[in-house]
């Protein structure tokens, strides 16, 4: 037995009309349109009908809809009780009248201005919390009022200690292959010996900081975005600010404070490991005396290629916080929001590194 | 009447720390069921059993009388597609807007063409009044807003049991009637069985048919509410004296 079915110009429904079939009625009912249209008059029987459930009741009440436009009439008949009340609490006939009309979508112009206002915005805004930032960076060093006790020391083991080895890693990696790469040439001119000035310079300029900035960026920015952002969501921001506590000196500073000793330290520690990385390919692949390479390391390294290596990495430690919290605090919506904020502060947080390191590269040159 | 859910002998553990301690309890057909009892009873871990999202240590659950607890999942989900179940915080998923969010199942579950899944949401958004809502995001509105548009996707699939945890808690008086008076209109016009987890007295009064009392893992209490109300166990009486004004 079919579920749908014409007889003498009546539709008779069958056994059920759910989810399962609603689409199949309204293909039926566009397949017999010509029939239906001879009639101003239409009846869908539905004595037969057993179950309906508000699929059903939806393409019954497209079909009315639809015909209404031919000006056909459709009734439905001899409908049982249980049939009558689905019919009527799930109908959608006078919903027209009602709001559902889609927000009205922005022309071309609009959404230009409407961008530019809003970076226009992140950019006043980001200006601002760096300022802040930096205020109770300098204050909170004077005054401890409003700061949580010992949290320095917990941010500094999560941003410093627990980086050590991937930071230890990458930049071995990255002085050993960086000699590597170099050692090949520097013999075809019998030149082995400026490996050491290569990799001393290169690692503590640019390698050494960059790298561990990078790493950090991914590793510490992320987490500390994601940790504002979700505590921006659930309220906890709003909730320490009505306990009159500041924001930016109860969360913002320990991180802070932990970036800008950690950084420094991890950068030092990546020249050093970088450097021997360096040493190894010297001594064993360029065939150099150890002391031939220490020797020479202390006659070109000068303080200047130190100091460069740790301006450098203060100014990456800030930008990645501040990048990270700005992003944290700028999150909006659920879970979606956080992952956002997230993705945004590691690759705003590298790209800045970035320009920032050929800025500063320029600067001691 | 038949019973639609029947627990025997419930026991479930958090880290050794028994919550429920053998609960047996049946919910009939047609009828709104409410689970009842103070915070951290066990209310809403009773909830979870019984739809599958937690396995007890020992005991039995049967919904549509088939036993869920050592079912494979495949088959604990076409149970649950008869279900609907409204979270105590709506846990709409915040990536979408509100009509989106209802017309998941819809789309998973159906070949339904998107006109007529847009008139489907429009019904459902209807019921619970909250028509102007469907292209908002769920972050824009407001607790009970939130509410009503779980509700709205908890009853998308049309389900023959419908499990509500907490649906007026939050919600200023007359939202919350509003909502009772819908959860009726689901039990007499589409003979939905309703089970609610609450502790607001006036809903109560207005929608239940049978209680179950929770106290300490225990269910101290199965009956009518009128029953209920003469019942002679005192943590009973206190629940329905102290939160009455006179």
């Amino acid at each position: 037995m079919n579920s749908f079915e014409f007889k003498d110009r009546t539709l008779v429904l069958n056994d059920e009309l759910t989810i399962n079939n609603a689409e199949a009625f309204i293909k039926f009912v566009s397949a017999n349109l010509s029939d239906i249209r001879q009639n101003t008059n239409f009846h869908i029987d539905a004595e037969c009908l057993k179950t309906i459930d508000s699929a059903g009741v939806a393409a019954i009440d497209q079909v009315i809809e639809s015909l209404k436009k031919f000006s056909i009439e459709t009734k439905i008949i001899n409908a049982s009780e249980k049939i009558e009340n689905s019919l009527t609490v799930f109908s959608s006939l006078e919903l027209s009248e009602k709001e559902f009309r889609k927000p009205p979508k922005l022309g071309y112009i609009e959404n230009l201005g409407d961008k530019i206002f809003t970076i226009l915005n992140n950019i006043k805004y980001f200006i601002y919390l760096a300022a802040d930032m930096f205020f109770w960076g300098v204050a909170g060093i004077f005054s401890k009022k409003g700061q949580r006790k010992g949290e320095f020391f917990v941010q500094s083991n999560l941003i410093g200690v627990n980086a050590l080895p991937i930071v230890g890693l990458i930049s071995f990696l990255v002085g050993f292959i960086l000699s590597l790469q170099s050692a090949q040439q520097l013999r075809s001119f019998g030149a082995n010996i400026f490996v050491v000035d290569l990799i001393a310079i290169s690692m503590t300029r640019e390698m050494g900081p960059l790298m561990t900035a990078i790493i950090i960026a991914g590793r510490s920015g992320s987490s500390i975005a994601s940790e504002i952002a979700t505590m921006k969501i659930s309220e906890e921001i709003d909730a320490l600010k009505t306990m009159g506590l500041n924001p930016i000196k109860y969360v913002v500073l320990p991180k802070l404070y932990a970036m800008t000793i950690s950084m420094p330290l991890l950068t030092i520690f990546a020249d050093v490991i970088g450097i021997a990385g360096g040493f190894i390919i010297g001594i064993t692949y360029l065939k150099l005396s150890p002391t031939a390479f220490v020797d020479r390391m202390a006659n070109v390294m000068v303080l200047k290629d130190i100091i460069t290596s740790i301006v450098k990495s203060f100014v990456f430690a800030w930008l990645i916080t501040i990048v990270g919290v700005f992003f944290g605090l700028r999150a909006k919506g659920g879970a979606g929001g956080v992952g956002r904020s997230t993705t945004a502060s590691v690759v705003t947080a590298i790209f800045m590194v970035i320009v920032a390191d050929s800025i500063l590269g320029l600067l001691f040159y | 009447m038949e019973n639609i859910i029947e627990v025997k002998k419930l026991i479930t553990e958090y880290d050794e720390r028994r919550i429920l301690d053998g609960i047996n309890l049946d919910i009939k057909e047609n009828e709104v069921f409410i689970i009842l009892g103070g915070s951290g009873c066990g209310k809403t871990t009773l909830l979870k059993h019984i739809i599958g999202l937690l396995k007890p240590v020992s005991g039995s659950i049967k919904v549509f009388g088939e036993e869920i607890t050592t079912m494979e999942d495949e088959d604990l989900d076409e149970i649950l597609m008869k279900c609907g179940v409204l979270f105590q915080n709506g846990a709409l998923l915040n990536s979408l807007s509100v009509g989106e969010n209802i017309a998941i199942p819809l789309e998973q579950h159906s070949n339904l063409d998107r006109e007529l899944i847009n008139r489907i949401i429009e019904t459902k958004l209807n019921l619970v009044e909250l028509a102007n809502a469907m292209y908002l995001s769920p972050a824009e509105l407001s607790g009970g807003m939130k509410k009503r548009a779980a509700l709205a996707r908890a009853i998308a699939l049309d389900p023959q049991i419908l499990f509500c945890d907490e649906p007026s808690t939050g919600l200023d008086p007359i939202t919350s009637k509003a909502i009772d008076d819908l959860l009726l209109q689901l039990k007499h016009q589409l003979n939905m069985t309703i089970v609610v987890v609450t502790h607001e007295l006036a809903s109560i009064h207005r929608i239940a048919d049978r209680i179950v009392f929770l106290d300490q893992g225990k269910a101290l209490f199965v009956g009518t509410l009128k029953e209920a109300l003469n019942s002679d166990i005192k943590e009973i009486q206190e629940f329905f004296t102290v939160g009455r004004f006179e």
